[in-house]
């Protein structure tokens, strides 16, 4: 139980609704599909059935245990099915239950995850099944539908897709920065090669290749400076988790990963300026005072982070609060801070870089950061986790697009 | 799964007629009929919205009648030069980026005129910051459209 004004509740939020309380909820099961670029052997919502049926094996869990469902997937023209709610409610085990759709872009599956934790923090449900799924290999032009997320009236003829403006933040930052484009180059490919290694450890992920800088360095120029081997793939995959009350949770796994902290953040729909990305942004500050890290690089063990292209990581660790500077960050990246044999790793799962079902991707962070608290991710668990963090991102400023941040704090112990 | 696999082709052959709006439609005629570039400013904050909206994202509220006339110059904020082919947009390489017109929100919009036989060297020439410039197209070919206009170096 949470006391209003206590440090868990950092903003007087529960104090200012006349002693509100929260309770805590741990995730006790997981199921994941193997991404791939195409799952013909199943139709329909056969694959969503399949993710929820691997997480309540997971929990040992059966659907009358459920008391609701939440259902999380992006643009529907991925899938072509223009109602996925209604086509995927029952195979997401909803029957007779409460059942609702989430779509925030790529953050969707991790919004789906944080709902689910509402619902269950609230105390008006014990136990609820989030469920995500994207199927991109239903359409040939899934970069048409990437083009299409934009304001039909000012910006589409404007050629603006994501891998235009994640080129443009990178090119920025060299500037601003004075990194030369070889040194980008290096960090960029090192930490891409870093993901593709860890994903050979991950029977989920979908890009399962040894590579080294030089084939990244030498892949196609898409944007200046992005090339092919710095991005995602576009993948058929689905993923589920469920999510429990204390006294549930205890009863049915001895290795629950409690959630610490969340937060979830809309930032503008404007492209600010600069584009810059060199503090930690107000989701992550929250999820962090929730959850007690006043100390992150100390405090967390692993991060599973919603990174779909590597910029070289500078970023991302002054986003996670790791560091102070720009200048401390590349040294970091330079030293392999998070490799998997660096001081925190970053992405053992392989990461959106080397998966990416839309919908279900930042549901397969917090799943993945989930199982390393378990101490269940097999080859490509972490030693000794109590903290991890899993974050999302969804939608790119521009005209006709906010932009979607969340964060997730869990932990071997409550707090 | 072993054996055939049924596969259904489908294809949407879907139209929409989206409503622009006054605010939308005041921005479309001004490029359309003056060769102007009309955004809103909200009285509280001070915010100019290129494109122009109808209320502002942090007063929450309405600019419905709060117009503002920007200059046909700005500077580049950020920019990449794409060489990949998407499908429907145009043939790379060409540059696009964000501009600031007046002190209005950035625009995305492709800068033309620029060199790009040497894409590294025209990338490290661009900078932030650089002074630009908005060219309207004849009015006779001007429909009412964020192309009736584009964006050189100064």
């Amino acid at each position: 139980m949470i006391s209003p004004g206590s440090d868990l509740d950092p903003f007087g939020c529960i104090a200012k609704k006349g002693g509100a309380m929260a309770r805590r909820v741990a995730i006790v099961g997981t199921g994941q599909t193997k991404c791939t670029t195409r799952r013909r052997d199943v139709g329909m919502p056969d694959l969503v059935y399949e993710a929820a049926r691997l997480a309540l094996d997971d929990a040992e869990l059966g659907l009358d245990d459920v008391d609701a469902v939440i259902y999380a997937t992006a643009p529907e023209s991925f899938d072509g099915v223009n109602s996925p709610d209604k086509w995927a409610a029952d195979a997401a085990g909803a029957l007779n239950k409460p059942f609702m759709r989430i779509h925030t872009g790529g953050a969707t599956g991790a919004s789906g995850g944080i709902a689910g934790y509402h619902h269950v923090a609230s105390g008006l449900f014990d136990t609820v099944l989030v469920v995500a799924l994207q199927r991109i290999g239903q359409t040939p032009d899934a970069q048409r539908v990437l083009n299409l997320v934009w304001d039909p009236i000012f910006a589409s003829g404007m050629a603006l897709n994501l891998i235009a403006s994640v080129a443009m933040r990178a090119e920025a930052s060299m500037k601003r920065t004075g990194m030369s484009p070889k040194t980008w180059s290096e960090l960029a490919a090192k930490q891409s090669v870093s993901y593709h290694n860890n994903a050979l450890n991950n029977p989920y992920a979908h890009i399962r290749i040894s590579i080294t800088p030089q084939d990244v360095m030498n892949s196609r120029l898409l944007a200046w400076p992005l090339r092919l081997l710095h991005g995602c793939p576009r993948s058929d995959g689905a993923c589920a988790m469920i999510l429990a009350s204390e006294e549930r949770a205890k009863k049915i796994t001895r290795t629950p990963a409690w959630v610490l902290g969340v937060a979830a953040k809309t930032y503008s729909m404007n492209p600010g300026e600069p584009m810059v990305f060199d503090e930690m942004p107000p989701d992550v500050i929250t999820a962090y005072k929730m959850a007690g890290i006043d100390k992150p690089r100390q405090q967390i063990d692993v991060i599973e982070p919603y990174i779909p292209f590597t910029l070289g990581e500078s970023d991302t660790f002054l986003i996670f609060g790791l560091c102070d500077s720009e200048r401390e960050a590349m040294k970091m990246a330079e030293a392999g801070f998070g490799e998997m044999t660096g001081e925190i790793p970053i992405s053992p799962s392989g990461g959106v870089v080397c998966s990416n079902p839309i919908g279900a991707t930042a549901l397969v962070r917090q799943v993945e950061a989930a199982l390393q608290v378990m101490g269940k991710a097999e080859r490509r668990q972490v030693p000794d986790v109590r903290i991890a963090v899993a974050s999302g991102h969804g939608g790119s400023r521009g005209p006709g697009s906010a932009h979607f941040s969340t964060m997730m704090v869990l932990g071997k112990e409550p707090r | 799964m072993t054996g055939e696999s049924i596969v259904m082709p489908a294809n949407w052959k879907l139209h929409w007629h989206y409503a622009a709006g006054e605010v939308g439609t005041k921005y479309l005629v001004g490029l359309r009929d003056r060769g102007e570039i009309m955004a809103t400013k909200c009285p509280q904050c001070g915010l100019v919205y290129l494109p122009p909206r109808s209320y502002c994202q942090d007063c929450f509220v309405s600019l419905r009648n709060r117009w503002v006339k920007l200059p046909a110059e700005g500077t580049l904020r950020a920019f990449t030069i794409v060489t990949e082919p998407f499908e429907g947009l145009p043939t790379p390489p060409y540059v696009i980026g964000y501009f600031k017109i007046g002190h209005a929100t950035n625009i995305p919009h492709f800068l033309l005129g620029v060199d790009l036989s040497d894409v590294e060297r025209a990338r490290e020439r661009l900078q932030t910051g650089m002074p630009v410039k908005l060219v309207f197209k004849p009015r006779p070919e001007r429909v009412g459209a964020i192309t009736d206009f584009h964006i050189e170096l100064a």
